[in-house]
């Protein structure tokens, strides 16, 4: 039982990385269905299926607040009756009963209607207030206290003033050329700021290679999960 | 002024948020059309668009949600209003969950749209022989692989549930090394993803489209040429517009234009903002030293 | 303007400055905003990973195919994805770790060529570009080869930084300050045009469309 719960899925995950690294180099036509079937299928269906564990997880956290009336129970109450209207109108089977703007998630449809006029304004609204803190934390806490922390005042400065219209006008003539606020900006993002960017972006792919060889031998195994 | 030193750095923050605001509403009740031009990144995108010839089959891949409207759902009207112009044939996908209606709902609102009112701008549009949406797929990257080997046995039905194989646009256009450009339009990762799983296995060129927060770590692509273009954030959407020319398009100053003027406000404010607060920390610093000093 | 599309964007508006009351202060008005919202993309995600995912994917293929075949095969992922589901029941919580085992080792298998080839390796060919043709681009090649290896000396902890190592490091530093602020000051508009957007609605199509007769 301990090889079922255990072994077994990293030698799983051994054969199926192995299989499809395998896949890469060879052209074949059962090698490309066998890739189709995988990513158009299979890890869509099990992509799905995890995202509604994620769903069912958040619903089961919920209901066991309003349950055992733990602190906040209300506002799960709200969560949990605002999911289950949501449902209701985007997946019961209505047309069985001749209601043809319900059970579906079409344009025109009552689904379609909560998502223009609620999910979108609330989703909207929440990150908008992103701009208030932003400048708030900017105020309070950019501090030049050190070279480093100056050598990225003066860059987010410049590309501040560089990527809006106003930075444009900001022009000065050094010898017969002018030298913009926005030119300066771009300069620092084709140069300086793709250099950097492009040596932890070669750390990151390495990372990633490791990681994903890590996985198919068996050394990574958080996936999996606690448990025996 | 010490005092007033004081007064500055402990501000309370919803003066702050005041100033943003004010900051923000003045410009879009009296614009100033501050004039700007476009930047090459975006104007290699643009143009790469623009050499398509008519009957092209340009992928968008829709990868943003609601929050992100202002830089990607303007961009996303944008490239479909050009793309209509020159009869260049849509496919629209979604790889991010909160965003599968705002794909389809900007799809249409593009197609069917209509100035002066009762006349349509793109009247022999066909849908499933001249554009399409898929809708979303969970999976990310098995998507792209997916779509590498067959719209139709990734994607069975678009997001209204309609067969694909009932289209006549995937008769011709099977899987995506049959598609002539790739635009992703992006708030999240997917688009280094769709330079490696995707624009690179299967030799079709891509030009992204990304909110700001993202758009300085993908300069390397744009080095590279792995990313044809890079539209970043709200003035890349403007810049954008400008070359679509979409005021005159749409009868009005369009979205992500109309923004420039607040944007220019809020940024000289902060940086603004940092300047006094770096100034007045400086001078309490020099002041609490010399206060030690004489204690 | 038809009454649904009135009502539904003064609902829009309600729930926006429901939201907003939090610059004030953190309060049960936008607490009730942010239980709805949680409450909406739930119900929302559900009903797309339905109807556009295990509908067409699963259920479509094997119980309503139509003039087609039906398809057996969707058997094998419909039970690994019940396998992830019944994570949720602690005693047969293990079976979940075959349908990632699968899932996480096929793509880890699938990410290591991809990345290489499609990636990486283009990346590296793009540093190593020849200088030139014109003195701007001799001088850009340079700098980004500068960058681009002192950045990585950096992040490379297995030799300590001192003396040379210590010194390339540090321009590296300067490199990735440079281009953090770069990344700040575009995260700022980034965040402003969220608001620009709000306020775009709030002004043309609240106040404009429904108060002053624009609808």
């Amino acid at each position: 039982m301990q090889f079922m719960k255990r072994q077994l899925p990293v030698v799983i995950a051994f054969l199926a990385g192995l299989l499809l690294w395998a896949q890469f180099y060879i052209p074949s036509r059962l090698s490309q269905q066998a890739l189709e079937t995988f990513t158009s299928s299979w890890a869509i269906i099990l992509a799905g299926a995890a995202l509604i564990l994620g769903i069912l997880s958040a619903i089961q956290h919920h209901w066991n607040k309003v349950r055992y009336k733990k602190p906040g129970h209300a506002y799960s109450a709200i969560t949990l009756f605002c999911f289950a209207v949501v449902v209701i109108v985007g997946w019961l089977p209505w047309h069985y009963v001749g209601v043809t703007n319900m059970g579906h998630i079409k344009d025109g449809s009552v689904f379609d209607w909560i998502f223009q006029n609620m999910f979108i304004p609330l989703d909207a609204t929440m990150f908008s207030l992103l701009a208030f803190y932003i400048a708030s934390a900017a105020f309070r806490a950019f501090r030049a206290r050190s070279f480093e922390a100056t050598a990225l005042l003066i860059s987010g400065v410049i590309v501040m003033i560089g990527r809006v219209p106003l930075g444009e006008m900001l022009a000065f003539d050094i010898n017969g050329t002018e030298i913009s606020f926005t030119s300066v900006a771009g300069w620092i993002l084709n140069n300086p700021n793709t250099a950097a960017q492009r040596g932890i972006l070669l750390g990151v792919l390495l990372s990633i290679v490791a990681i994903s060889l890590r996985i198919m031998f068996g050394i990574e195994r958080t996936y999996m999960g606690g448990g025996d | 002024m010490q005092k007033f030193g004081d007064i500055i750095l402990n501000l309370d923050r919803r003066i702050i948020y005041l100033i943003v605001f004010l900051c923000v509403l003045l410009p879009l009740l009296f614009p100033m059309k501050i004039p700007f031009t476009e930047t090459q990144e975006v104007k290699d995108a643009f143009n790469d668009i623009e050499a398509l010839e008519p009957g092209s089959v340009v992928l968008i891949s829709c990868d943003y949600g609601p929050s992100t409207i202002p830089e990607n759902y303007t961009m996303y009207q944008a490239l479909l209003h050009q793309c209509f112009r020159k009869d260049i044939r849509v496919i629209a996908m979604c790889l991010v969950t909160n965003g599968a209606s705002l794909g389809n709902k900007g799809l249409k609102e593009a197609a069917e749209f209509e100035n002066p009112p009762g006349n349509r701008l793109y009247p022999d549009l066909e849908y499933g022989t001249d554009y399409a949406y898929l809708g979303y797929k969970a999976g990310g990257t098995a998507v792209m692989l997916g779509i590498g080997q067959s719209f139709t046995s990734t994607f069975p039905e678009d997001f209204e549930s309609r067969p694909l194989a009932d289209m006549p646009l995937f008769n011709e256009i099977k899987a995506l090394g049959d598609v002539d450009y790739i635009f992703d339009i992006a708030s999240v990762g997917y688009p280094e993803f769709w330079v490696s799983y995707a624009s690179e296995r299967e030799n079709v060129p891509l030009s992204v489209n990304c909110t700001a927060v993202s758009a300085a770590q993908y300069y390397p692509y744009y080095q590279s040429r792995q990313f044809r273009g890079l539209v970043g954030g709200m003035k890349g959407t403007a810049e954008y517009e400008q070359l679509v020319g979409m005021e005159e398009i749409i009868g009005r100053v369009p979205d992500a234009t109309r923004g420039m003027d607040s944007q220019s406000a809020v940024h000289i404010f902060i940086v603004l903002a940092i300047i006094v607060a770096n100034f007045f920390y400086f001078m309490k610093l020099r002041y609490d030293d010399t206060e030690r000093r004489q204690a | 303007m038809s009454f649904m599309t009135l009502l539904g964007i003064w609902v829009a508006a309600l729930l926006t400055f429901m939201i907003f009351s939090f610059l004030y202060k953190d309060n049960p008005i936008f607490k009730v905003g942010e239980a709805i919202f949680l409450g909406i993309s739930l119900g929302y995600g559900w009903c797309i990973y339905y109807w556009n995912n295990i509908f067409p994917q699963a259920i479509k293929p094997l119980f309503y195919p139509g003039d087609g075949e039906r398809n057996y095969l969707v058997i094998i992922p419909i039970i690994l994805g019940i396998f992830i589901l019944l994570r949720v029941v602690p005693k047969l919580a293990w079976l979940s770790r075959y349908s990632f085992a699968l899932y996480i080792g096929g793509f880890a298998g699938i990410a290591v060529p991809t990345e290489i080839a499609g990636r990486f390796l283009p990346q590296v060919v793009s540093t190593m570009n020849p200088f030139g043709p014109t003195i701007p681009d001799a001088i850009a090649q340079i700098i980004l080869l500068i960058g681009v290896f002192c950045t990585i000396v950096f992040f490379f902890f297995s030799l300590e930084h001192k003396g040379a190592v210590g010194t390339i490091g540090r321009v590296g530093v300067v490199f990735i300050m440079v281009a953090f602020g770069a990344g700040f000051g575009y995260t700022v508009m980034a965040r402003v045009s969220l608001l620009i957007g709000r306020f775009q609605f709030l002004l043309r199509d609240w106040i404009g469309g429904t108060m002053m007769g624009g609808g």
